[in-house]
């Protein structure tokens, strides 16, 4: 996939008669981690399920000069892959097998049965640290061990752009880090990573662009330093917040109101 | 049905289907012998070589459709099961707890009844398909996307149980103590006097309906993550559901206008296999139909044995092998009920 950009023009959904998201506009480019941030409900799952294709929207997307809505599933599932919010794993399949599924849509293919699938799949579980549980029932490991089993599915794909709803969510800290780093080594070989992040310090030390959302509309798009100096984030969640530059860079904490 | 790139190569069900195969070939010999008259295994096969003796009268008249059928409904049932297992993500799902047994036994009773089967012979198998899809459909829609197990019991209760009393009806009705004799014990599922005619009848549904259940594997297998994940990974989740219920609909309802109601055997067979097959929903599907057509032999074998003045139904022993065994699912797997995982 050779696909350089995302380009989204006044994209809107409405669920019922409540809208959720309006006039997105955005580019969203291969090569870069972009956060996506914002309070509760302020429409980052929707955009990223827009982006999937999971829900009904209009506007415009375009992967490149494509038509994103024209294209099919199937062609749509081997340029992006998308990792869900809290995803479900329903059967005991083995740890890899689970990665495996991120194969699925380059089966169907000539091109994916080169051998190179068997690679992908066991690069992403040594990246995620699942080698040692590849046979291993997913369904019966921790809840962060399934979120990495599951980024590893995505991981596994050979999708230019990587979706990622709340990635490191479910991880203790060191594995926050070890994730952020990979996505941005990702980067570095050329993938596009969108991911919903809520801690914004990661926010800010990982990501080349942050989208910040709120109430359904895009506050602010524009690298970290602009987007913290700018107050847009201050803004979205009604806090204050404070930074501490550490050595790995800034650290943001909320400001605590006084007792 | 080529295994994915990079998945575990250690679990593979070819031993498992071997294993399966040459049981079901034990079995169909076994099925050839025991009966009334037990014959050897020379006299079965002089008696499908040669014409005219009474060893060939009992084995091709009476024997072989008997096989056949068993073998073919039990794959068929035992497809079925895991298909819907495969579609709605839960081992617990099997066509009997959906109603659609119950609902192609009205379809075909109705039939019955109006005496539509003596003027079109196709009249009993699409009426006994047709009600198996309606039910199958309305789960299907009234559980909508998350299919949680609660709303489908329910409403393959509800539909279960509408069907039920919708064939009392029909029972209830008829003016004929002899059709009300006939319906009754039809609705029980026997292979008793079946044949050739029968399996002809029957056979082209129930491949078709296989061809079908065994095109979506790949769809199944991508639904492990959810419905989501699934369309993203380029699964066309609205037409994995429609086939899943059209192909099972076409099996049950087929199944259920030669034999009667045979319930459970897809929960049973399903269940057998999923551990040796890894658990995938993809590969599950041709050990579970094999498992399906040992199962259902076996249990045509042991209507023959067991001492009866009349022959036990078939339906009625694989009711008493599935119920409990689905009760005993229901006990471990408490979680589903309560929304874990």
């Amino acid at each position: 996939m050779t696909a350089s950009a995302f380009t989204i023009e006044n994209l809107s959904v409405s669920l019922g008669a409540r809208a959720v998201l309006t006039g997105v506009s955005a580019s969203i480019r291969a090569g870069e981690v972009t956060a996506i941030v914002g309070p509760n409900g302020a429409g980052k799952t929707t955009f990223l399920r827009a982006l999937a294709s999971l829900l009904t929207w209009s506007g415009e997307i375009r992967l490149g000069s494509s038509d994103w809505r024209a294209m099919g599933n199937a062609q749509r599932a081997r340029c992006a892959a998308y990792l869900e919010q809290r995803g479900t794993i329903a059967w005991p399949l083995p740890v890899r097998d689970v990665a495996a599924l991120g194969r699925l849509p380059y089966e169907a293919s000539p091109a994916g049965r080169d051998g190179r699938g068997a690679g992908a799949v066991e690069r992403a579980l040594e990246l995620c640290g699942l080698a040692p549980l590849a046979e291993r029932p997913a369904t019966e490991l921790s809840g962060g061990e399934r979120a990495r089993v599951l980024l590893a599915r995505a991981l596994a794909s050979d999708a230019a752009f990587l979706l990622l709803d709340e990635p490191v969510a479910s991880l203790d800290p060191a594995w926050r880090l070890r994730v952020m780093d990979l996505l941005r080594s990702e980067a570095a070989r050329g993938r596009g990573i969108v991911a919903v992040l809520h801690d914004l310090s990661l926010a800010l030390r990982y990501a080349d662009r942050i989208l910040v959302f709120d109430d359904g509309k895009l506050a602010a798009d524009a690298a970290p330093a602009q987007v913290l100096a700018g107050g847009a984030l201050e803004a979205a969640f009604g806090i204050r917040l404070e930074t501490v530059q550490t050595v790995g860079g800034l650290v943001v904490g909320v400001s605590l109101p006084p007792r | 049905m080529s295994a994915a790139a990079g998945q575990s190569k250690g679990k593979h069900p070819f031993a498992l289907i071997s294993a399966l195969g040459a049981g079901l070939a034990a079995l169909a010999l076994a099925s050839l012998l025991i009966g009334p008259a037990w014959l050897s295994p020379a006299e079965i096969f002089h008696g499908l070589t040669a014409p005219q003796t009474t060893a060939a009268i009992i084995v091709r008249e009476i024997r072989l459709p008997r096989l056949l059928l068993s073998m073919g409904v039990g794959a068929t049932l035992g497809l079925c099961g895991a298909a819907m297992q495969g579609l709605l993500r839960n081992p617990l799902a099997e066509p009997a707890i959906f109603g659609a047994p119950q609902a192609a036994a009205l379809g075909a009773a109705a039939v019955l009844y109006s005496g539509f089967a003596d003027a079109f012979s196709f009249a009993l198998p699409l009426a006994a398909m047709l009600g198996a899809g309606l039910s199958i459909a309305l789960v299907a829609s009234v559980a909508g996307r998350d299919a949680h197990l609660v709303t489908l019991i329910l409403a393959g209760l509800a539909i279960g149980t509408l069907a039920g009393s919708a064939t009392s009806l029909v029972i209830n009705l008829s003016p004929n103590p002899f059709a009300v004799t006939e319906i009754v014990f039809w609705l029980m599922g026997s292979f008793e006097d079946r044949s050739l005619r029968h399996v002809w009848m029957t056979a082209p549904f129930l491949i078709v309906s296989a061809a079908i259940l065994l095109s979506a594997g790949r769809g199944y297998r991508a639904l492990t993550l959810g419905e989501d994940v699934a369309a993203t990974l380029g699964a066309d989740v609205g037409r994995l559901r429609l086939l899943t219920i059209v192909g099972v609909a076409m099996g049950v309802g087929a199944s259920v206008a030669v034999s009667g109601a045979i319930g459970f055997v897809g929960l049973v067979a399903a269940h057998l296999v999923r551990p040796a097959a890894g658990g995938d929903p993809q590969r599950v599907l041709i050990p579970a139909a094999l498992a399906g057509a040992v199962l259902l032999t076996a249990a045509d074998i042991g209507v023959r044995l067991i001492p009866a003045a009349t022959e036990i139904r078939v339906g009625v022993l694989t009711a008493a092998m599935g119920v409990p065994l689905f009760l005993w699912l229901v006990v471990t797997r408490r979680a589903y009920f309560t929304g874990g995982s």
